[in-house]
């Protein structure tokens, strides 16, 4: 039930994304491109920061940073 | 035959990613990741005795006009304190004592590569990547191919992943050898709603199978005075989902807000809520700071016991499948080249479009339960890394 209302959840939200947003030009896209907008402004560095969190914690995924192997640390 | 079924899957994906990337090249398409060398030393303490250092180098490198190539070389450098306890092989971080075929020392070393291509055509960026990494008592080899396309003035970015992973696990401590697969789908769409702020939904799925358990944590059960030892018995098949919601938005010309959640469920009944807050802000012209608190909660196993009084079919101990409560504290700079131009030394390595950055974490877990081995219910762990970045 929790699934699928989550599910529901995100299409809707993205139904909403793709229709229903403000066009952002590219000459006013000056402040998104600072480093300080970027969800992941360096993914290599942040996938090695949590690292970690795989072999101390149950649940992975869904926050766009990976890595591989074992590590067992 | 399980050679044969390898062989098989291997062929399997690597006509996917062919496709993938046939499907790429037919699209129109976007710009290349930059050309840059990355260097990076992360350490790892905390209270159970547990120290690592991993350090990592990277390279990306445009070698055509649309075609991009990269490198990356990892290892782990893992050395347990509790290593000097009666099991054979270490248990907390299940790394191999050096006594029992682990490398002389540190405890165990883990080595990683990388190789990665990425084309972009048109708008459309299409990327390859695959890992190995292998280690003492574990080897796993890895495919990546993400494709992201942008739409609406590429306001609207729609991004599309797959993973597949084949592992052998080899413990020292026994003769036999075991597979592990793990295949990972991910999808990703972040749209910017204004000039000041942006929202990325994520969806995640993994579905793994194989040798899921742990061969070197061990669950003692005291029957009529007499302690037995047995080992794990997990499920071998594990189905794990997510989903996640991001945002940034800028509060100044200078400063910013990153809020996330995301929700996890797996078949192991492990249930979790995630949520961070990440505040940026360039103190100078010329350093960056970035303070960030993640909070984490997650149900157990329904496997999961902390104490055992008869063997069962299902067993496990693993303190990361229990409920716990986490809370992670990040602290970090970034400096850009300016600020060294006058430093002996660093002015000679900071060249113009390099970073440089230290930071630390505070992690602390918090199980309702002890850990089966260190016999803790508190996790205390610090983080600390240093980058260098250089773009050329």
């Amino acid at each position: 039930m929790m699934t699928k209302r989550l599910l529901l959840a995100f299409t809707i939200l993205t139904a909403v994304f793709l229709t229903g947003c403000a066009t952002v030009q590219p000459w006013e896209k000056g402040l998104l491109g600072d480093p300080i907008m970027l969800i992941d402004s360096n993914p290599l560095e942040k996938g090695l920061i949590e690292h970690h969190l795989d072999y101390r914690e149950g649940s992975v995924g869904g926050t766009g940073a990976q890595s591989g192997g074992c590590g067992c640390g | 035959m399980a050679a044969q079924v390898l062989k098989a899957e291997v062929v399997a994906v690597a006509k996917f990613l062919f496709c993938f990337l046939m499907m790429g090249l037919t699209l129109y398409a976007q710009t290349l990741p930059e050309d840059e060398l990355q260097v990076n030393l992360n350490t790892y303490f905390d209270n159970f005795g547990v120290v690592i250092a991993y350090p990592a180098v990277s390279v990306t490198k445009q070698i055509a006009p649309n075609t991009s190539v990269s490198g990356r070389y990892l290892v782990d450098v893992i050395s347990a304190a509790s290593m000097r306890s009666l099991f054979r092989v270490d248990g907390v971080t299940s790394a191999s004592k050096k006594t029992e075929g682990g490398d002389a020392f540190p405890n165990e070393v883990r080595h990683e590569f990388t190789g990665g291509i990425t084309q972009a055509i048109g708008d459309v960026r299409a990327s390859v990547n695959a890992i190995y990494s292998t280690e003492n008592d574990y080897y796993s080899r890895t495919l990546a191919a993400d494709i992201s396309i942008p739409f609406a003035l590429k306001n609207t970015i729609l991004s599309l992943g797959v993973v597949k992973s084949w592992d052998i696990v080899a413990p020292d401590n026994r003769l036999w050898e075991k597979d592990k697969s793990v295949l990972t789908l991910n999808a990703g769409l972040t749209q910017n709603i204004n000039k000041s702020w942006l929202v990325q939904l994520n969806l995640w799925y993994s579905n793994n199978t194989g040798f899921l358990s742990d061969a070197y944590q061990v669950i003692g059960i005291n029957t009529l005075g007499r302690v037995r030892f047995y080992s794990p018995a997990y499920p071998d098949n594990r189905d794990r989902r997510a989903v996640g919601i991001r945002t940034v938005f800028a509060l100044d010309d200078i400063s910013s807000i990153q809020l996330g959640y995301r929700y996890y469920w797996d078949t192991w009944d492990i249930k979790s809520n995630t949520a961070n807050i990440l505040y940026q802000r360039y103190l100078t012209e010329n350093i960056r700071g970035v303070f960030g608190w993640r909070i984490y909660n997650q149900s157990k196993a329904y496997f999961f016991l902390p104490e055992y009084t008869a063997p069962l079919e299902l067993m496990a101990v693993d303190s990361k499948l229990n409920e716990s409560v986490t809370n992670e504290f990040e602290v970090s700079l970034k400096f850009n080249s300016e600020i060294f131009k006058s430093t002996p030394i660093l002015k000679s390595i900071m060249m113009e479009t390099t970073e440089l950055s230290v930071g630390v974490n505070f992690y602390m877990r918090n199980t309702v339960t002890p850990d089966w081995h260190s016999r803790f219910r508190m996790l205390y762990a610090y983080i600390a890394t240093i980058g260098y970045r250089y773009k050329f």
